[in-house]
């Protein structure tokens, strides 16, 4: 017989009330999250499904799930939810969980995308396009991807060949000495 | 008039011609833009994925810096930094870890009085579209003009109109004599951050927009993100290749178009800069 510890089971969804302030038990499962998910299409699970992993307690099919990686920020499904639950904010809590405690990212394209951006902010200060598209596609060994775009970008100047980096680097960088992953919990 | 003005890095790369404009509009508007001395990168959604403390403390670094240069408000026309900056100073004043994490963290105490404009609240009520149809030279008369407004513009903490439908760009567009059309995709996103990751995604997104816009019978998109105008503009070319049909729908700026209306020259506007032209739709409705 299955055994169910009642205190355990709202473990993770506590955690994630504690961590992002959002209480995901207020889902009822009407699926307009999902509705109107911009990325949804492309997915085998839908955000509301990953809601309901929370209320369930299943942790590591919640952080690892490739649509947590895959959400593009655009906050349609927090704007619609009709129990106002901000989604979008636990999308964002769902990865920086994985990554902190060491689960594999269901879209490790995403992540190594995200840790050159990290890398390249705190380097300069601002975004250098070029060198982070670059080392993107070093990285993920697709050397000539977007090439054809890059003709056109240069005759119309519309990519900087070097980095603009700010004068009191410094001070950036103590702030990514100092910032702690999570504020709360 | 005087504004603070925190261009973000798009504005310095790959939308310079949104800077441009945006600068030429002001200064035949008699606006003063005040950049942000050494501002920084807001952290946008690639850092709000790794860290929480840096989603918070990089804008309000950069709210540090504008407020420190004695300016009571800024503008701000990326709608990713925008929600950035926005997000914070709420985040702030309802939440007493936060502030105090945010005041430790950097020794700076914000009291909370800059205001921040996008382009469309500050055009709506510091310049008000009176002025602005006031100050018309060459109305875009003819011009059916389809208003983009992305994702991010309905949830950033600064009130445009409606949501789901909203109608602040549109009535720009008519105050500077265009034609704005009713649409589909209004607010749906374009997937531009996954541009780089999952490009098969972020193509059927912008395919929908574009047929959308096609569909109703635009002459152009305007745009006020600069990650949803790169990618809807540099990105036809590749849709053409993989759809097998002629994708060319110029996407322009609203400040290239306000620009236009306000009697400046196309170069001083970065017209050149689109990857789609759009000096033959200019020509053609005489705008030229």
């Amino acid at each position: 017989m299955l055994q169910v510890d009642s205190e355990q089971v709202h473990n993770f969804k506590n955690r994630i009330l504690q961590l992002s302030d959002v209480d995901v038990t207020r889902c009822i499962q009407c699926g307009k999250c999902s509705a109107g998910c911009p990325v949804a299409p492309d997915m085998e699970e839908m955000p509301n499904q990953i809601m309901r992993y929370i209320q369930l307690n299943l942790k590591e099919k919640a952080l690892t799930s490739p649509m947590v990686w895959v959400c593009a920020s655009c906050v349609t499904c927090s704007a619609r939810c009709p129990e106002g639950v901000n989604i979008a904010r636990v999308m964002n809590v769902l990865r920086r969980l994985c990554i902190e405690e060491g689960y594999q990212p269901g879209q490790e394209q995403v992540n190594a995308f995200n840790s050159l951006f990290f890398d390249n902010i705190k380097k300069y200060g601002r975004i250098y396009e070029l060198g982070l598209i670059v080392q993107y596609n070093m990285k993920m060994m697709t050397p000539f991807k977007d090439i054809g775009l890059f003709p056109d970008m240069v005759r119309k100047g519309k990519i900087s060949l070097l980095p603009h980096r700010i004068k009191d680097i410094g001070s950036i960088r103590e702030l990514f000495q100092k910032s702690k992953r999570f504020i709360k919990g | 008039m005087e504004i603070g003005y925190y261009p973000g890095c798009s504005l310095e790369g790959v939308s310079k011609e949104f800077d441009i404009s945006l600068r030429k509009v002001c200064s035949l508007l008699d606006i003063k833009l005040v950049e942000i001395p050494d501002w920084h990168c807001c952290g946008t959604s690639p850092l709000h994925a790794f860290s929480q403390g840096l989603s918070y403390l990089l804008p309000y670094k950069n709210i540090q810096k504008a407020v420190e240069t004695g300016i009571k408000g800024i503008l701000v026309p990326c709608p990713s930094c925008l929600y950035s900056l926005c997000f914070t100073v709420e985040a702030y004043k309802n939440d007493g870890v936060i502030k105090n994490y945010l005041i430790h963290n950097t020794g700076f105490e914000y009291t909370g009085d800059l205001k921040i404009y996008h382009i469309l609240d500050f055009l709506r009520d510091l310049v008000t579209l009176e002025a602005l149809k006031n100050s018309i030279k060459k109305p875009l008369k003819g011009l059916k003009v389809v208003s983009y407004y992305g994702c991010l513009m309905r949830f950033h903490g600064i009130e445009i109109d409606d949501d789901e439908q909203p109608t602040i760009i549109d009535k720009i567009v008519e105050s500077i004599g265009g034609e704005p059309l009713e649409w589909t995709h209004k607010v749906e996103c374009c997937g531009a951050g996954l541009s780089i990751t999952r490009p098969d995604i972020t193509q059927r997104l912008l395919k929908d927009i574009l047929d959308s816009a096609k569909r109703a019978g635009a002459d152009c998109v305007t745009s006020v993100c600069p990650l949803c105008q790169s990618n809807l503009d540099m990105r036809q070319k590749g849709l053409s290749q993989a759809s097998g049909n002629q994708y060319n729908m110029p996407v322009v700026y609203l400040t290239q178009l306000i620009g236009i209306a306000l009697g400046a020259k196309s170069n001083e506007l970065g017209m050149e800069k689109l990857i789609v032209d759009f000096i033959p739709t200019m020509k053609e409705k005489g705008l030229l």
